[in-house]
């Protein structure tokens, strides 16, 4: 049995327990649909939890997690990650091209790209979104509350 | 028959628009460069563009996502050719041939192949879609609440089990799809389910965002996760892009032969291109005068792949389209660019949007067309291209993904779902959830549902109607065999192995 099986089985029994304890908010006319489903699903969970239970007893656990992990660029993920989140949040504040801009700026250099792709990325992503999306499709980006 | 004809007629002069015409070129140029990017897959792209097609007319927006879709499974062999990297894993047999004949100096040869048996391929997989969908449909038309209660359980199972190392969590995720799809009004009801007071999920999951979540900011995490490294540059080839008559008629057969077993397993679905790659190159050697060149660079092998990876288009798209069962992931995402257009699948694609039906077919016969044009003139071109470093993928996708998922109605909170749904992609891909059985109980749930509770409105509670009609009984007999399919497809897979042991076992005995 592996440790990755153990989470999966974890994470749809806690899913299960969550749906089942808002199903109860519901009138009851509206109940019996969602409950099927989440009883389907810990139905499913059970059959392969059971079937991973056999495989305990003869295999024992295997920590398949250095398997799943391997190569994984801790620094680079989670700053990729914090730069991709601290985008989303400038966005409604400094607006679309700003956020954009300096986004790109820091995570290009973080990424180690040579000075000429990076601005060349910055131009070729700005034109095209501004062309698509402002010129093309006439989405009204986020201006941003600093600007607007 | 007249009518079909005089439709399929008309459809032709509406792809052949000029903005029709501009649309499918850039979309097949796209593709193919989403192609010969290791890493990044046909339904990341197909997603990505989803909200370009938004402002177009529905047939417009459908022939750019199936431009996306055939330019980036015949991309995937560019780099599988010229650097030994299957783009996508549509090209992962292509490369076993594809890059000898480049190391023996014939990488221009070996791209003239893959792109005319990608060609033939696709525009043979057409006759089959313009054959088969319209009297699909017409037996959809039989189908009532009962049936597509039992016909989305179908695509659930068929897709779950076949696409799935385990197929109990390939089930798992398609009900943990089917679970996602409850969030909204309920539909008889009309109470807010699972909403959190949240006024943009009254009306559900946004399925453009969880497309665009589950298949693209998923490739975000996935690219950012792994270290950086420069690709090899392709090889500088000099030959000329052409191929000969005797060649062609040496290539011919085996175009043919995969084409139909491409199209086969692209109606099958749960299998897809990926699956075919590998059968129509084994078929090739089997049935090849020149067995002894495979696996050191025989064109038959190129061409046998390639034709088969690029027939499953067309095939997948018949269920997708006809029943709305997507075969695959990538049509899975197209199923969601066409219910965004306000349309569902079903046999109303052939009665009341027939126009826009017959208009999308004949865009997919001419992109085949311009998939030619492009990957013979531009194949130069795009082996650069496919050098781009992932350090600058990451930035680039990210932002698409959050303008595209702001785009749908200019709200911040459809991009944290986009995030959400990210997330989940990547957590789905690292403990072997599966994607696509997510995307479907999405879009099959509130079809499912809606079946499910009409019928049980119709007969005052009494669920015998759902085993009332000879069509129901014929879906309950096909939803076992989606359960059972994956034993078949396991069998299968065994014995091509066997076969390809023997036959090249039995040439080094007689050395």
């Amino acid at each position: 049995m592996k440790q990755s099986d153990v989470c999966v089985v974890l994470f749809f029994y806690v899913l299960c327990l969550v749906f089942y304890v808002l199903i109860g908010d519901l009138p009851e006319e509206a109940q019996t649909y969602p409950m099927t489903i989440v009883g389907c699903l810990a139905l499913l969970n059970t059959f392969f939890a059971f079937q991973h239970v056999k495989r305990f007893l003869t295999e024992g656990l295997l920590d398949d997690f250095p398997a799943i992990f391997s190569g994984f660029q801790t620094k680079q993920f989670f700053g990729a990650v914090l730069l991709c989140l601290g985008f989303v949040v400038l966005l409604p504040l400094a607006g679309f091209y700003v956020a954009s801009l300096v986004f790109l700026v820091s995570c290009l250099l973080f990424l180690h790209v040579p000075k000429l792709h990076l601005l060349l990325t910055i131009l070729v992503l700005a034109g095209l979104i501004y062309v698509v999306f402002t010129l093309f499709l006439k989405v009204p980006l986020p201006m941003g509350i600093l600007f607007s | 028959m007249t009518d079909t004809i005089l439709l399929a007629a008309a459809g032709f002069l509406h792809a052949l628009h000029p903005l029709n015409l501009l649309a499918m070129l850039m979309a097949t140029i796209v593709g193919i460069v989403i192609g010969c990017l290791p890493g990044l897959s046909a339904a990341m792209g197909v997603a990505l563009l989803l909200p370009i097609t938004f402002g177009m007319d529905p047939a417009t927006g459908l022939i750019v996502l199936a431009g996306v879709y055939c330019g980036a499974i015949f991309g995937g062999s560019i780099s599988a050719i010229l650097v030994h990297t299957p783009g996508t894993p549509a090209s992962a047999a292509t490369a076993i041939d594809g890059y000898e004949l480049t190391l023996q100096g014939k990488a221009a040869k070996a791209l003239t192949v893959a792109c005319v048996a990608s060609f033939f391929g696709g525009l043979l997989s057409c006759i089959s879609l313009y054959c088969f969908s319209p009297l699909l449909a017409q037996l959809a038309m039989k189908f009532k609440s009962p049936e597509y209660f039992w016909l989305s359980l179908f695509g659930l199972t068929i897709i779950a089990g076949v696409s799935s190392k385990s197929m109990l969590k390939g089930l798992m995720s398609g009900v943990l799809g089917l679970l996602l799809s409850t969030v909204g009004m309920d539909p008889m009801e009309g109470v807010p389910r699972f909403t959190f007071d949240f006024s943009i999920l009254d009306s559900g999951i946004n399925t453009t965002c969880a497309l665009i979540g589950l298949f693209s900011m998923s490739q975000v995490l996935i690219l950012a996760e792994k270290a950086i490294v420069k690709r090899s540059r392709p090889v500088d080839f000099k030959d000329k892009i052409g191929l000969s008559r005797k060649e062609m008629k040496r290539l011919s057969p085996h175009i043919v032969r995969s084409w139909i077993i491409g199209n086969i397993v692209g109606i099958l679905p749960g299998a897809g291109a990926s699956i075919a790659c590998f059968m129509g190159y084994n078929e090739a050697k089997r049935f090849s005068k020149h067995k002894e060149e495979f696996g050191k660079g025989s064109i038959e092998g190129v061409a046998g792949s390639e034709a088969a990876n690029n027939a499953v288009t067309g095939g997948s798209l018949i269920p997708t389209l006809t029943l709305g069962i997507p075969g695959e992931s990538v049509t899975a995402v197209l199923m969601g660019g066409l219910i965004i257009q306000g349309l569902q699948p079903g046999p109303e694609l052939f009665t009341t949007y027939a126009g826009m039906t017959y208009t999308f077919f004949a865009g997919f016969v001419l992109i085949q067309f311009c998939m030619l044009a492009v990957g013979l003139f531009g194949a130069r071109g795009f082996a650069q291209i496919g050098r781009l470093s992932d350090a600058i993928l990451i930035p680039s996708i990210f932002i698409l993904c959050v303008v595209g998922s702001y785009a749908i109605h200019n709200n911040l909170e459809e991009v944290v779902i986009m995030l959400l749904f990210g997330l989940l992609g990547w957590l789905a891909h690292k403990f072997d959830l599966n994607t696509a059985a997510i995307v479907l109980g999405l879009i099959l749930g509130p079809i499912g549902e809606k079946g499910l509770r009409r019928s049980l409105l119709l007969n005052d509670g009494d669920p015998s109607i759902l085993f009332s009609t000879p069509l129901c009984w014929m879906l309950i007999g096909l939803c076992i065999f989606g359960l059972l399919s994956p034993l078949l497809m396991n069998r299968m897979e065994r014995r091509m192995r066997e076969v390809n042991t023997t036959t090249d076992e039995a040439p080094a005995k007689n050395a």
